[in-house]
């Protein structure tokens, strides 16, 4: 391995521990608050929390892997948290991060990649949570929660499919807020380049030679 | 006292038997698999248990058994005039059944994988650069928990929008700091080191430089890079490579020079020669020397990005920057870490200077690299 390759290979797990403990804190901290005062949708928040981060740091740093990476350190420091079941969010945080993965695969900065990295993000989320309930209960329950989704609607004055609309708009709600944080991460990255491009000129940024005041070719001789 | 040694071989059996019996979907043989596993966790893990008691789950999953029982399956049956189904009501029992194993199971191997530490599972299992990245981020956790919490409650500006916009510089201001840092960190200890020699105008110290790499190259070392001599006349300068000698026309006294400009017009191909020169020393020599580290380059360009680029990602050991003493405030700032710096004419045994850094700098090598296996 190079020297190039291992300056490389210890900048991308640099990132990945600083973002994944920003990750990991997010979790701690706002996670906390967010389960304490039971805000609705705290999974879908917490996950827009966690693909602004990944988004916006992919923004700094384009290395392929590295949401996935990210997300790994980030489960990890998940296990510090003080009792209770951690497989379960150390899933989801995992899951969401091969979703953004996968998302910024192609185009890492485009804002387009943001929106469906937010999209994608949510969309576990749903995911989970039903994977969860499979898990737990077997195949059945799916077929009990889709029943019960029909027998809501035929007691609501709208007819059956008010359950099915009513699930629909939650899992707009869910897709919002992955939207919104990955296009703030988006936002948020293109500013934090902003601040740290005249700091940290990094060896892909450094293809050409700035021209001197007045510089002109002189004869060999 | 129970035992304190846990038999974790036997407890993964029993984990693995269970799960391969709840896979019958047999009620029995469900009751049994978590007989079974309840009384593993009442003798070892009697904290499992106490976690697996959350009512409010708990209500929900008989809720959900009943409701299965008067939603899945014909109504084949009566309780106290309601009509359920059986199958139904197997269907939901199953379900409690399984959901009370696969809930303790997890419990369980989260708090088995919490006490063996997974950073160190990871690194057994051959991922050691990640368990070292969550030692690093597990380390970094308390720091940034504060940072999150200043961001969250930061209420600096007046009205909501105001308000807004403080937070959003403070989140702004928080990824940057995390990336630098993650920067910061991975350069840590791999850099290069950086020798400066420093003097007055036409104190020798494109000479002196010329000397060192001499003298280094004699105590076999391998050093490239590029010099700037004047040339006889004085009015302007050669680029010298310092492994091979060679020599191009660099820089001549711009006779009609503006108050503010540079004294001198540069030669583009100068400028390219030396980004190659210096691409080529940093990636394959031990030592590389640059001279004429001055304004241009405090501005970030001249030499800057050959020198940024080669010194972030070549293998050199040792960089050797000629500076002249006036600009030296204004590039401390800019070339971080210093090992040494050389005040010409002062400094002027070189050749001891030479020995020193082979035996200090570039035989000790790169020293421990704390985000490198």
């Amino acid at each position: 391995m190079s020297a190039n390759d291992k300056n490389t290979r210890a900048r991308f797990w640099a990132q990945a521990a600083a973002f994944g403990a920003l990750w990991g804190g997010v979790e701690i901290t706002i996670g906390a608050f967010i389960h304490t005062v039971r805000i609705p949708f705290s999974g879908a928040l917490l996950a827009a929390f966690g693909v602004a981060i990944l988004v916006a740091q992919r923004q700094v740093v384009p290395m392929r892997g590295l949401s996935l990476a990210t997300g790994a350190v980030a489960a990890l420091c998940k296990s510090m948290s003080p009792g209770g079941v951690i497989l379960g969010p150390m899933v989801g945080i995992l899951s969401e991060a091969l979703a953004v993965e996968l998302a910024l695969m192609v185009a890492p900065r485009a804002s387009v990649s943001a929106l469906l990295a937010g999209l994608l993000a949510a969309s576990t989320t749903v995911l989970h949570q039903l994977l969860s309930l499979w898990a737990y209960y077997g195949g059945r329950v799916l077929d009990l929660l889709f029943e019960a989704l029909d027998k809501v609607g035929s007691l609501a004055a709208g007819g059956s499919a008010t359950g099915w609309w009513a699930a629909g708009v939650m899992g707009g709600v869910i897709m919002l807020l992955g939207a919104v944080g990955g296009l703030l991460g988006w936002r948020l990255g293109r500013d934090v380049r902003r601040i740290m491009d005249p700091v940290v000129l990094s060896s892909e940024d450094a293809i050409g030679i700035s021209s001197p005041i007045g510089a002109e070719v002189v004869d060999e001789g | 006292m129970r035992a304190e040694r846990k038999p974790r071989g036997l407890l993964t059996l029993l984990a693995a038997a269970g799960i391969a019996l709840q896979f019958s979907g047999d009620l029995f043989l469900s009751t049994l698999a978590l007989l079974f596993w309840v009384l593993a966790m009442w003798a070892y893990y009697p904290c499992v248990l106490k976690r697996m008691w959350i009512p409010r789950f708990w209500t929900l999953t008989l809720l959900v058994a009943l409701g299965s029982g008067l939603l899945i399956g014909p109504r084949d049956e009566t309780f106290w005039g309601i009509a359920i189904s059986t199958q139904g009501l197997s269907a939901g029992a199953l379900m409690v059944l399984r959901g009370a194993f696969i809930f303790a199971l997890a419990a369980w191997a989260s708090k088995a994988l919490a006490n063996s530490g997974l950073d160190r599972l990871a690194a057994r299992f051959g991922a050691g650069s990640l368990a070292l990245s969550a030692g690093v981020a597990i380390e970094l956790l308390p720091e940034l928990a504060d940072r999150i919490q200043e961001v969250r409650t930061r209420q600096s500006g007046s009205g909501r929008r105001g308000r807004w916009k403080s937070a959003y510089l403070s989140a702004v201001n928080l990824l940057a700091d995390c990336a630098m840092m993650a920067d910061s960190m991975a350069k840590k200890d791999v850099e290069p080191a950086v020798v400066i020699i420093t003097g007055p105008i036409g104190s020798g110290k494109t000479k002196a430089a010329r000397e060192l790499a001499a003298a280094l190259v004699e105590h076999g070392v391998t050093v490239g890079g590029v010099i700037q001599p004047r040339s006889d006349g004085g009015d302007s300068y050669f680029l010298q490579d310092v492994a091979t000698g060679r020599r191009w026309p660099f820089a001549s006294f711009d006779l009609n020079r503006r108050e503010g400009k540079t004294g001198y017009i540069f030669s583009e191909e100068g400028w390219a020669i030396a980004y190659s020169q210096l691409k080529w020393a940093s990636r394959h020599m031990e030592v590389v020397v640059l001279d004429e580290i001055g304004l241009l380059e405090a501005e970030g360009k001249g030499h800057w990005p050959a020198f940024r680029h080669g010194f972030d990602s070549g293998s050199a050991k040792l960089w050797i920057l000629v500076v002249r003493r006036d600009r030296l405030d204004l590039l401390s700032r800019r070339l971080g870490r210093v090992a040494m710096t050389i005040s010409i004419p002062s400094d002027n045994d070189l050749a001891d200077i030479a020995l020193s850094l082979k035996e200090n700098i570039i035989e000790a090598g790169i020293r421990s690299r704390p985000m490198q296996e």
